[in-house]
């Protein structure tokens, strides 16, 4: 192993620039980014909660409790958007907690579990959550050409179905980049498991 | 000794290492390297006062270094094919051309192993214990010796 230790030598003395940032800096990203992620969480759950308090309040209030061809609409566009937002706010508190002082192993371990979770939600959960949406936006079409000018309920068509569009892009781009992830943990790292 | 003094002592003492780490890994990469060297000790500043001194502290910011480099991965800003110009342009400058040569075609080597492999073989590059490397990648110091004579072995043929 001679050669070894000589690439060794040359791994040390190869050159290693000091540290661009200063520790005072360095503390004070680490502040910011607890605050950011504090700010996150309180910011999601204020979303969650004013939308089931007005999605209630819109029911009591204005249609009487009544479920008509309307509120099922309504129900089904922005219920399929609360379970969304709340599942990526959950996620990303799961994601949150995976300790990345925890050995490689384990660390790798509970990356692939979590990523096998969202696997599951991209694949099952997501498509039920789109076509609610899809579903809502349906129901709703026949009562904004009944009640809107033709201009406007052609702009609710055009708009309402671009939402649709983006939003599927949006989707397909991270369920993309997550199930390389998710194959990346697999085979190129699970491997030392099964020695 | 307060926490940021403590923290500051860390940071100075253990940068050097964290960053070639980080370089290695990142296919001699200066910008990822840096980019994760300074994740990796945001973390450690955030969990300090988690530190459960169970190992000593250098193998903690080992842990630390090996996951937070994974997890670049997740960036929607890396890419994880790094074209090998950026192999190392600078060295020291008691360096020869041979040696130099000789890097950069370990960086290149390295970047054949697999992640583990990887991981691995820059510590032991690095000069830690493998007591320490046993307990940052979870498994026991007998596979570890398996797997480590057997890296040896292949960067020794890919870099001759």
């Amino acid at each position: 192993m001679e050669s070894f230790n000589n690439m060794q030598e040359i791994w040390k003395q190869q050159h290693t620039p000091k540290p661009t940032i200063p520790s005072a800096e360095l503390m004070a990203t680490a502040q910011k980014n607890s605050k950011k992620i504090k700010h996150k969480h309180v910011s999601t759950l204020l979303i969650l909660t004013i939308t089931v308090l007005v999605l209630v309040a819109y029911f009591l209030q204005f249609n009487n409790g009544k479920m008509n061809r309307f509120a099922i609409g309504l129900f089904c566009m922005i219920g399929s958007l609360f379970l969304r937002i709340l599942i990526e706010y959950i996620s990303f508190r799961k994601f949150q907690q995976i300790d990345v002082g925890h050995s490689f192993s384990l660390y790798t371990a509970k990356l692939t579990s979590f990523y096998n979770i969202r696997k599951k939600i991209h694949f099952v959960i997501t498509p039920i959550l789109y076509a609610l949406y899809c579903v809502g936006f349906a129901l709703l079409l026949p009562i904004f050409k009944d009640n809107f000018s033709f201009g406007f309920y052609i702009y609710l068509l055009f708009s309402g179905t671009g939402f649709l569009v983006v939003f599927a892009w949006i989707i397909f781009k991270q369920n993309k980049k997550e199930m390389a992830l998710l194959a990346f943990l697999k085979n190129d790292i699970d491997t030392h498991k099964a020695e | 000794m307060d926490t940021e003094e403590q923290f500051n002592q860390i940071y100075t003492r253990h940068y050097p290492k964290v960053y070639r780490l980080c370089k290695g890994y990142f296919n001699g990469d200066d910008g990822h390297a840096s980019d994760a060297a300074q994740e990796v000790f945001v973390k450690v500043w955030q969990k300090l006062d988690q530190f459960r001194q169970e190992s000593a502290i250098g193998t903690w910011i080992y842990t630390i270094t090996v996951n937070t480099c994974l997890l670049q991965l997740r960036k929607p800003s890396f890419k994880k094919e790094i074209k090998t110009e950026h192999l190392p342009e600078r060295v020291a400058e008691n360096y020869n051309f041979r040696e130099e040569e000789q890097l950069k075609k370990m960086y290149q080597c390295i970047q054949k192993l697999d992640e583990t492999g990887k991981m691995i073989i820059l510590m032991v590059l690095e000069g830690v214990e493998y007591e320490s490397i046993a307990s940052v990648m979870g498994i026991t110091q007998d596979t570890l010796r398996v797997k480590i004579h057997r890296i040896k072995k292949s960067l020794s043929n890919c870099v001759q």
